[in-house]
């Protein structure tokens, strides 16, 4: 069983098709990538995935269960959720920010400061900059943030929306590090949707090319590698779209 | 034996609420002008003077308050006019004693005899220019167009004033407006020949003045009786009777003269005239209504201000959270609280005194209403302007609906509705000067009974206090600003 599955989804928009029909998994401790150019509905796709939109027909499956028959509330508790542009709340510190969801959840505070202390290890965030509020350190600080807040309560699944897109390359890279040596130390499903060829390459196991909002191509990083032994996979991804 | 026992407790009872009815002083109100201040206290003065208790309402807002006060049962007794009760309050032409006291029964009201002088609108000039020209009359005034007139903006503008006195007397000189305040002092300097006045005027005799003779019988009468409730008891009625036709139109003028004088007031004029006409003993004590210090006022004034605040909060507050996720809901929360911030001040606080009589209710209940608006609008706006990103994480990272409204929404909106609230705090101390119409106190007492009386430091002595409660309000905002919002977060 697939910690996460979507079977025919469609979404429409005031008539326009976002999502056409859409079945895939998304297994467990493996990284996939969603690729497509812009407007495809990738982004859309992943709201279905964590019921912030809903299907107008077919299902989504959370851990083998339909998610409209369960409380929304406490399965996005289960899946972490980081944007671009971090979407950290202005009003609450970094520290508050990536905390907030523990303490609604009643962790006790020696619990909220072990995972606080593990994750900002793990991204490289000085505790000076955690008493701070989001407007007053980097974009590359943000995003670190963001995606502390969204792995706080160690969820099941991670959603990653262009998490990464509002930083510099280099940054990005460093970035990059943290989420792999988070992967290796706490395996889970996560759902990346990029526009960036290489962040697809060194992380992804998993490929999902959409086409007009449906996914045409489901491929894993050794099908490429198969069938494609002389080209890298970035240049392969290139070409699908 | 517990049939006594229970006879002696009812007629204690009845003792007892039988003379605590008895005991209910009699009140008397008055308008904010002088001439009404002036009755008021020599009715209050005589019934004081024969051991009838009174309490005095002087200086409310206007004919609407002072006769839906005594209507409602506020007050007993007030000093009005026979052409006012006819055209602003029974709106009727008829305009005679009988016709007037008829109509006035359907209300349980009556019309005491009349004082005597009638102060009407007349038409007054210089002294030295009649003689000169040798006008008597109205009528007189069409023999000289060139005369100079500026009329009042209030005579000005009414029906019954300067249209209808053009037609009646066929006058053919243009006419500007002036204020009425300042229209005597033009006279004498020779900057303007002609204007409107009131015939018991005070400042007649000290400006020279001549009032014409309405020859063509244009001005409706106005004589002055007492309006009150027609149950008053027979021997406040006899005592009020020996003032019937006792006040000439010159008394009154003088009167009205005298309190503006140094060291009068009102009450001492009062007085002197129940002195002269020997209705009262030299040494009978003149009870007034006790001196409130500034102190004690700017008390009242923020007592009234801050329940209304705070109720409003209460309300509005919940109201814009209860509505901010419906468009249509939250549009017409905002129309209707729109809606009562366009009924003026005056009128709404009229309005309420069928319902809450006079006093601090009615003033709350206007202040209450008119801070509605500024807090539900800045509390929607602060909901609706929240970045949509940002909701969206929020409903992503599981907050539940409650969750996300106490968590994220509501401290994102707090510069926005503390901003809202502080501008309702600030509206309300304006606001509340006006409570003072309807016996509520506050600094408007000091403003307006200054106004009434021509006393600047007494005007200055509410204004000032008023005006620094407002500074001060800002002040503590920004206090309020710095101690709970991060700097960012601050409205500039
Ligand atoms: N709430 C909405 N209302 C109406 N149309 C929408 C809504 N959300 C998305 N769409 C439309 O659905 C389509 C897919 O949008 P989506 O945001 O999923 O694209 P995307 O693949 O994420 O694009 P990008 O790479 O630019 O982020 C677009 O045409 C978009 O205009
Ligand atoms: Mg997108």
């Amino acid at each position: 069983m697939h910690p996460l599955e979507i079977t025919n989804a469609r979404k429409v928009f005031n008539q326009h098709t976002a999502i056409d029909k859409v079945s895939c998994v998304f297994p467990e401790k493996t990284i996939t990538a969603i690729i497509g150019k812009s407007g495809c509905g990738k982004s859309t796709l992943l709201k279905l995935l964590n019921g912030l939109e809903s299907p107008d027909e077919g299902e989504v499956l959370f851990l083998g269960q339909s998610l409209q028959t369960q409380n929304i509330n406490d399965a996005r508790k289960k899946m972490g959720y980081a944007v671009q542009g971090t979407g950290l709340f202005p009003h609450l510190t970094l520290k508050q920010n990536i905390t907030l969801v523990a303490e609604l959840e009643q962790w006790s505070t020696h619990d909220i400061e072990q995972r606080l202390n593990f994750l900002s290890e793990i991204v490289q965030l000085e505790s000076d900059l955690l008493t701070r509020y989001p407007h007053t350190v980097s974009g590359g600080q943000q995003q670190r943030a963001g995606l502390c807040r969204a792995m706080m309560l160690k969820p099941d699944i991670l959603l990653l929306d262009e998490a990464f897109a509002a930083v510099d390359p280099i940054t990005r890279v460093e970035i990059h590090h943290h989420l792999l040596a988070l992967q290796s130390l706490e395996p889970r499903c996560i759902v990346m949707v990029t526009h960036d060829m290489r962040e697809a390459e060194l992380l992804a196991d998993r490929f999902l090319i959409m086409k007009a909002g449906t996914v045409t191509q489901q491929v894993t990083r050794s099908d490429i590698k198969k069938q494609y032994p002389e080209s890298s996979i970035e240049q392969w991804l290139l070409e699908s779209l | 034996m517990r049939h006594y026992v229970i006879i002696l407790l009812l007629s204690i009872f009845t003792a007892f609420t039988a003379s605590a009815a008895n005991n209910k002083p009699l009140v008397i109100g008055s308008k904010a002008f002088m001439e009404s201040h002036i009755l008021a206290e020599i009715a209050a003065q005589l019934l004081e003077h024969n051991g009838i208790p009174v309490k005095r309402e002087l200086g409310l807002g206007g004919t609407l308050i002072v006769y839906e006060a005594l209507k409602q049962g506020s007050i007993d007794i007030y000093p009005e006019y026979t052409g006012t009760i006819a055209t602003a309050i029974l709106k009727q032409s008829e305009t005679s004693q009988e016709s007037i006291r008829a109509s006035l029964a359907h209300h349980k009201l009556a019309l005491l005899a009349p004082l005597g002088f009638n102060n009407s609108y007349a038409i007054a000039m210089s002294k030295e220019l009649a003689q000169q020209y040798n006008i008597k009359n109205i009528s007189d005034l069409n023999q000289y167009p060139q005369l100079r007139w500026a009329l009042s903006l209030e005579f000005l503008k009414r029906q019954d004033g300067w249209p209808s006195l053009q037609q009646h007397y066929q006058l053919t000189n243009s006419v500007s407006g002036i204020e009425h305040a300042l229209a005597y002092a033009a006279i004498q300097q020779n900057k303007l020949d002609v204007t409107d006045a009131y015939t018991t005027d005070g400042e007649l005799e000290q400006y020279k003045l001549a009032l014409l003779h309405d020859d063509r019988d244009f001005f409706p009468a106005y004589h002055a009786a007492y309006l009150v409730q027609e149950d008053l008891p027979m021997p406040v009625v006899n005592l009020l009777d020996q003032l019937a036709g006792r006040i000439t139109d010159d008394q009154m003028r003088n009167l009205n003269y005298l309190a503006t004088q140094p060291n009068h007031t009102p009450a001492s004029v009062a007085r002197h005239f129940l002195l002269t006409e020997k209705l009262i003993a030299p040494n009978s004590d003149v009870g007034t209504n006790a001196d409130t210090s500034t102190f004690d006022h700017t008390l009242q004034h923020l007592y009234l201000t801050l329940f209304a605040l705070v109720t409003a909060c209460l309300s509005a507050v919940p109201l814009a959270l209860l509505t901010y996720q419906n468009q249509k809901l939250s549009r017409f929360v905002v129309y209707s609280t729109g809606l009562l911030q366009t009924i003026p001040s005056l009128a709404l606080l009229a309005l309420m005194i069928p319902l809450f009589g006079l006093g601090e209710t009615p003033a709350i209940i206007a202040l209450f209403l008119y801070s509605l608006l500024p807090i539900v609008r800045n509390t929607l706006n602060g909901l609706n302007n929240i970045d949509p990103l940002l909701k969206q994480v929020a409903d992503g990272l599981g907050l539940s609906p409650k969750q996300r409204l106490w968590k994220i929404e509501l401290p994102l909106a707090i510069p926005s509705i503390l901003a809202g609230i502080k501008t309702a705090a600030i509206i309300n101390i304006g606001t509340a000067t006006l409570a003072a119409f309807v016996g509520a106190g506050g600094l408007g007492e000091p403003i307006i009974t200054g106004l009434t009386l021509n006393d600047h430091q007494l005007v200055l002595q509410g204004a000032i206090p008023a005006a620094l409660l407002a500074l001060t309000t800002e002040f503590i905002f920004e206090i309020i600003d710095k101690k709970l919002l991060p700097a960012h977060l601050r409205r500039k």
